[in-house]
């Protein structure tokens, strides 16, 4: 009993290893993409973990007030746990543990330690980044609240795991609610913040917003968060359409069909996130209340599509998956 | 044991002696009204002990009725003349503060008006309450003009013009019922109603309802009260809303319940009623002078009264009852505080009356009258306006009683307006402390008003016997 | 123990200690919270120990203590307890009334919770009514006056509904509405009538104008009647629907995937409700209105589980209240306490307080999660609550509006958080102090429940099934430490040990090097600082969101309201117009009145 938990634990902490280091990869990769589109050279993939290293092996490390602390603190504590509670490659970890509702409120933690730590640095540019990113956040979660809604009242269930288990079973949602998915994807670019939505970063006006003031190991533990929260979208999406990555039975393969899953999986985050560089590196900023007005509109529209879809499926033809 | 005839006789009896004392001493006079009206309320609180075991018979001058004069003395009219000169002690120490001359005329005017409430309420007799009528009218005019401005003539004026044909009408009412009865106690009525031709059954009840409904404050008869009001002198205000209006809705109840058992002509009385608290309140609303906003907001309280004796259940009436009461007191404790912020900031205008209630002597009690007339809990005014929105409910009234909470609203929206303006802060360097003479009367007052509110067995235990004079009896 | 006990310690007690507490002076608070500890402490004794009784004062007051009443009082009496603590060095003027008006309040409040009569209810609700109103007179008379209109607009919407019952029963017990002798179809006005009235309480759209000036008045009356009263407006609205009505009755005028018919445009109410308090409290710049905005919308929960009416949603609603009854009262003190340091109001002329008023924040900051749903207390469970009631029965107008609502929430509270504790220090508040004692106690007794709750929620849960399984509602799945829906659930116990283990892992990478904490300027500025700067960016923060909303915005319920009262009393004048002042026509309309009354008499004869 003791080590089957130890066994988990070790598994879990594995995982969210692997995670940032994809996360970190995904970067590189992002920046060098970006860099050809753009016709520059731009930097090895490996660049992001020579950064990390220098930021966290740096000799002076600053900080305003003790306030300040909690943007690493809950940033990466808080990636870490949603990690945690977001099923990779069909290993579902804690999410057993809990749903897709306590999922998306631990997701305000990170986020709410982070804006907390950048308030505290008393940088203008802070202030007004974390108002942007609010209110991105309050744009795009409308189609994506709704698009979450349909899914759930679709496959009747407000757990991962069993939702996972629905659509290997059944089908895939992105066959199943193919305009929910699209309304998502949209949500997607603002919810990772890349263009046309990267407002509240913003590097050109507000000196990257909320992360301005923060230097060296503050930096450093950030830019973790960032990777983690790349896997996280990215995964989040998979999870919700892409059936997790899952092509194999863990049931019937065993410890194979891990393996095979967690390619899978990689491989399909790859591509959403590709596309979401793709869109990036060719777009450019949005004003955050054209952003406001654009995700309340057309994907709003597009999501409630969705949701009528969903409910015609499940409460009037009586879709069973 | 003690004869209802004292109640009458002893006021009647100091008023004379007031100019032979003023003779001496002015001060005396004042004095000499404090203590004929204690003694009278004490009087009248043991005639209500009396009456509450039965009904107190006092025959007068020897003649047995129906041919003589008798007072009827039931439970009801006991606890109503109780308050009306408890209630009468305690404007008599604000009478106090009245400067003006001549200060024994005023008292004798003032015991007369006492004494002819007392008596309409008293009185089991048609011809000796229109003789009490009349006295309490004349004591009336006699001080509504007292003032001797252009103010207090011409709301005197307005009064008696409007009283005088009040009092033919009951007039014309004896003389139909006389002409067809042979009789005029009431009891003796009661008895003989049957009898009567209906087409002037209805024109003798339509004369006396009205007749009584000129000091009752009924719509349309109630123009007077704002100019009366407004005119007379501050404890005069408050004796006005709180002595002869009482009796004379009393008078009213005697007519409905005790005389005319009409069960199919009452809902009038609530349409009357309900037309009476709608006006009443409408126009407060759009008073910017103090007196004047109480005068229409007293209408508005004696419709709600009216439309408890309309409805007529048990329940309706024992409300009625008990808002004749708590309006008694509250009232009163109102008018006088009035008088206080009027003197204080020398103008009748609320708006002139910026925290002049922030010294918690008058605030404090204030509060609690103007609570209570808003019907609140534990106040005096709650049990009387719940028992008769739903004695009202319980006839199925539904659209007159939702009627009469807008227009509670709209009454609400007026005192509190006047409590925002009179609490309100910035005032403070002509704040003025009130005496005691203003002070304790308000506070007797008040705490009445808490006591039967918080505790409201005792009037309760009185009311029970409503279903008896419902019935017809005293 | 008997009738005269329970009414003598939970409301006569209250009474006694506000008549004492008038004469107290400055020492008045500290009486009040005597008396409020007092029967504190009775009813932790009272656990269990329920049942009814009967007093006589003239009308017989049926009272019931029973789990529902134990668990609202529990809320009340705590609420009320931190609130009085926090007013003892709060320097209040004229203490004395305050502490008696908070008294006489808790009293109509108790015996709210405790009356199972209409007369009593009514007697106690308008109790609690007007001293509420004379606590907010003494800020404000004109938004006392615009309290006052409402409250007596709740208190008449009740009597209907308490009429129309006593027409058809006779009789003013809850009991016996029930006995059959109302019609079937007479019940949904009883129900609208009385939601709506007790919903006035609850500041329901559109009856929730009163509420952000109510809201302004002193906090730690602010505290009680938000967390506090505002909670008598979700227990009338339980009782009268799940316990005078019944579940059955309910479900009898048809369904709704499940739900009543009776029951859902209230919960689309209470959704409507909750989606415009977020929205107007995100473009609040008065930490007061905010916070009253917020509370609007956080109340539209509860309404929304009411209205559903399945167990879950009951429970969810329940537990919302108990939340809201403490992390709302936590961040009107907070704000309290700051208003007190400092002496604004303004979101935007404050800052940097955090790092004065270090406890004060924290306490703050707990108040928020709760607020937001940070599953780091129990706010996210109440929510997780409804919205699983919610979409497990399909419901797709509710849902979203309470998800994007709960994400406006976000917005909301980084507001209070940056722009009052966060961001750059006002120089004239560099020596601003900590909150004194007793107003750190006060907000430390409401943080504590809210983390218990969290990670114990079946300790709560455990009430609140007892209260659905007494009413007949249902039961919910529960265990110690984990809950569950038919759609999904949680284990609370796994989320805090991952949790603290992550935050372990992540402090142990950050504490691998030391930091130097070096002056705001340095890094901005780059050390070239003249001695000030204002660089809090809090002014007008969401404008760009507001310009968005600006159309919208413009039409506003409260002027409606205007607009109507200016129609009404203009028609007022209208009328007066028949008090000529000429006793010519007064006699006329003496002459007019007796032949009609004549011509009628003599009609109905005929």
């Amino acid at each position: 009993m003791v080590t089957d938990w130890l066994i988990h634990a070790g598994l879990v902490a594995l995982y969210l290893f692997l995670a940032m280091v994809i996360g970190l990869l995904f970067m590189g990769i992002a920046r060098k993409i970006t860099a050809r589109i753009q016709n520059r050279v731009g930097p090895p993939i490996y660049q992001n973990f020579l950064d990390l290293g220098k930021l966290l092996a740096k000799k002076t490390n600053i900080k305003h007030n003790w306030i300040f602390d909690f943007a690493p603190l809950f940033g990466l504590g808080g990636v870490l746990l949603i990690l945690a509670y977001l099923p990779m490659g069909g290993y579902i970890m804690l999410s057993g543990q809990g749903d897709l509702i306590l999922l998306l409120y631990i997701l305000a933690i990170p986020a709410l330690g982070f804006a907390l730590g950048s308030g505290a640095s008393g940088n203008p540019n802070a202030g007004v980044g974390v108002m942007r990113a609010l209110t991105l956040m309050l744009s795009y979660e409308m189609p994506f609240l709704i698009v979450i809604l349909s899914l759930m009242i679709f496959y009747n269930t407000a757990s991962l795991s069993v939702l996972l288990q629905k659509q290997m079973n059944y089908l895939w949602g992105i066959a199943a609610l193919p305009i929910s998915a699209l309304a998502a994807d949209i949500a997607l670019q603002g919810m990772m913040a890349e263009k046309p939505f990267d407002i509240p970063i913003a590097p050109h006006e507000i000196a990257s917003g909320p992360l301005v003031e923060f230097g060296g190991k503050y930096l450093g533990l950030l830019m973790l968060y960032s990777a983690g929260s790349i896997v996280v979208e990215t995964s989040l999406f998979v999870d919700l359409f892409l059936g997790g990555g899952i092509v194999l039975n863990p049931t019937v393969y065993g410890t194979l069909a891990y393996f095979v899953n967690y390619l899978v999986w990689l491989a399909l985050i790859f591509v959403v996130w590709m596309i979401a560089i793709f869109v990036n590196a060719v777009f450019p900023r949005f004003r955050i209340e054209q952003a406001f007005k654009f995700y309340w509109k057309w994907p709003t529209v597009i999501a409630i599509a969705g949701l009528v879809q969903a409910y015609v499926m499940s409460v009037f033809l009586g879709v069973v998956p | 044991m003690i004869r209802p005839v004292l109640l009458i006789a002893l006021p009647l009896f100091f008023a004379f002696l007031s100019p032979i004392i003023g003779i001496w001493s002015k001060k005396g006079v004042r004095y000499l009204i404090i203590f004929a009206t204690a003694l009278n309320a004490t009087l009248a609180g043991i005639l209500l002990l009396e009456a509450l075991q039965k009904p107190v018979f006092d025959i007068i001058g020897g003649f047995q009725p129906p041919l003589g004069i008798v007072l009827m003395v039931g439970p009801l009219g006991a606890i109503i003349a109780f308050i009306i000169n408890l209630v009468a002690f305690a404007i008599s120490i604000y009478n106090l503060k009245v400067e003006k001359e001549p200060i024994v005329r005023y008292s004798m005017l003032y015991l007369l008006l006492v004494m002819g409430s007392t008596g309409m309420v008293l009185t089991g007799d048609l011809f000796n309450l229109f003789v009490f009528l009349e006295v309490t009218s004349i004591a009336s005019y006699g001080l509504a003009a007292y003032n001797k401005d252009k103010k207090g003539y011409l709301g005197a004026m307005k009064y008696v013009i409007i009283g005088s044909i009040g009092s033919t009408f009951v007039l014309l009412g004896i003389a139909l019922i006389y002409s067809q009865l042979r009789t005029l106690n009431m009891l003796d009525i009661a008895a003989r109603i049957g009898t009567m031709d209906p087409y002037v059954k209805i024109m003798a009840f339509t004369s006396l309802f009205l007749g009584f409904g000129v000091e009752a404050e009924m719509f349309p008869l109630n123009t007077w009260v704002p100019d009366a009001y407004d005119g007379a002198p501050h404890p005069i205000s408050a004796a006005f809303a709180s002595l002869p209006a009482k009796a004379g809705v009393f008078a009213l109840a005697r007519v409905i319940f005790t005389m005319f058992s009409f069960t199919n002509f009452l809902w009038f009385v609530v349409v009357m009623g309900l037309l009476t608290v709608f006006f009443g309140e409408i126009v407060a609303y759009t008073q910017k002078d103090l007196k004047r906003m109480l005068a229409y907001s007293s209408i508005g309280q004696m419709g709600m009264i009216i439309m408890g004796l309309g409805i007529g259940t048990t329940l309706a009436v024992e409300g009625a009852f008990y808002q004749m009461i708590a309006h008694a007191l509250g009232k009163a404790l109102l008018f006088i505080a009035a008088g206080f912020l009027i003197y204080a900031a020398r103008s009748g205008k609320i708006e002139d009356m910026k925290g002049m209630a922030r010294n918690p002597l008058i605030g404090i009690p204030l509060l609690i009258g103007a609570l209570s007339i808003m019907g609140m809990p534990p106040f005096a005014g709650f049990y009387g306006k719940f028992f008769i929105l739903m004695g009202g409910f319980s006839q199925g009234y539904y659209a007159i009683i939702a009627l009469f909470l807008a227009a509670s609203i709209v009454e609400v929206a007026y005192y509190a307006r006047f409590i925002k303006i009179v609490f309100e802060r910035g005032n403070e360097s002509k704040v003025i402390r009130p005496d005691a003479a203003t002070y304790v009367p308000l506070i007797i007052l008040a705490i009445i008003i808490v006591v039967i509110g918080v505790y409201p067995k005792p009037i309760l235990t009185v009311l029970q016997h409503v279903g008896t004079f419902i019935a017809g009896g005293a | 123990m008997d009738a005269l006990t329970l009414f003598g310690i939970f409301v006569l007690l209250p009474l006694v200690g506000a008549l004492v507490s008038y004469f107290g002076k400055k020492y008045a608070p500290i009486i009040a919270v005597i008396f409020t500890g007092i029967s504190g402490i009775f009813l932790y004794l009272w656990y269990g120990n329920f049942g009814s009784y009967t007093i006589d004062i003239g009308v017989k007051l049926n009272l019931t203590f029973d789990i529902t009443t134990w668990f609202f009082m529990l809320m009340m009496n705590t609420v009320i307890f931190s609130s009085l603590l926090f007013s003892v060095s709060s320097k209040l003027k004229r203490a004395g009334g305050f502490a008696t008006l908070m008294l006489l309040g808790f009293a109509g409040a108790n015996g709210v919770l405790l009356a199972r009569d209409f007369l009593s209810l009514y007697l106690f609700w308008e109790l609690m009514s007007w001293s509420i109103y004379l606590l907010v007179l003494r800020t404000s008379g004109e938004y006392a006056r615009r309290y006052l209109l409402f409250g007596v607009l709740s208190a008449y919407l009740l009597i209907m509904g308490i009429g129309i019952i006593y027409y058809y029963t006779g009789s003013f017990l809850y009991a016996d509405a029930l006995s059959g002798a109302i019609p079937h179809a007479i019940w949904p006005w009883i129900l609208t009538f009385l939601i709506l009235g007790f919903g006035i309480k609850m500041a329901i759209v559109p009856f929730h104008v009163w509420a952000p000036y109510a809201y302004s008045s002193e906090q730690p009356f602010v505290a009680f009647l938000s967390g506090g009263l505002s909670k008598l407006g979700a227990f009338g609205i339980f009782m009268s629907m799940y316990s005078i009505a019944g579940i059955s009755l309910l479900q009898s005028f048809g369904t709704f995937r499940g739900v009543s018919l009776m029951g859902y445009p209230f919960a689309l109410l209470g959704a409507a409700t909750a989606f415009i308090g977020t929205i107007l409290a995100i473009f609040q710049d008065d930490i007061r209105k905010l916070l009253a905005y917020s509370s609007i919308g956080q109340l539209g929960y509860v309404m929304i589980g009411l209205g559903l009416g399945t167990p879950l949603a009951i429970g969810g609603a329940m537990f919302h209240a108990f939340n809201h009854a403490f992390f709302k009262s936590l961040l009107f003190l907070g704000a309290g306490a700051v208003i007190y340091r400092t002496g604004k109001y303004k979101i935007s002329e404050m800052g940097g307080l955090g790092y004065r008023m270090p406890f004060t924040f924290m306490f703050v900051l707990f108040a928020i999660f709760a607020l937001a749903g940070i599953p780091l207390t129990s706010g996210f469970i109440s929510k997780w609550m409804l919205y699983e009631a919610a979409i497990s029965r399909k419901f797709v107008i509710v849902a979203p509006l309470m998800l994007i609502a709960s994400v406006g929430a976000y917005l909301y509270s980084y507001r209070i958080l940056y722009g009052v504790f966060l961001g750059q220090l006002k120089d004239e508040d560099k020596n601003v102090k900590e909150a004194p004692g007793p107003m750190l106690a006060a907000m430390f007794i409401l943080m504590v429940p809210l983390v218990i709750f969290s990670i114990v929620p079946g300790w709560i849960l455990g009430w609140i099934n007892k209260i659905l399984v007494e009413n007949g509602i249902g039961k919910l799945n529960y265990t110690t430490f984990s809950y569950s829906s038919a759609i999904g659930g949680a284990n609370m116990a796994v989320f805090w040990i991952a949790f603290i283990l992550l935050l372990i892992f992540a402090m142990l990478m950050f504490m691998a090097k030391k930091a130097r904490v070096v002056d705001q300027y340095d890094n901005y500025l780059a050390g070239e600082a003249p001695p000030s700067v204002a660089l809090h960016a809090a002014h007008n923060y969401y404008k760009p969101l507001r310009d968005t909303w600006a159309p919208l915005l413009k039409h506003s319920i409260d002027r409606a309201y205007e607009k109507f009262s200016k129609f009404f009393a203009g028609g007022f004048y209208e009328i007066k117009r028949i008090y000529t002042g000429n006793p010519q026509d007064y006699a006329a309309y003496l002459g007019i009145a007796f032949l009609a009354f004549l011509l009628v008499g003599w009609w109905l004869l005929w």
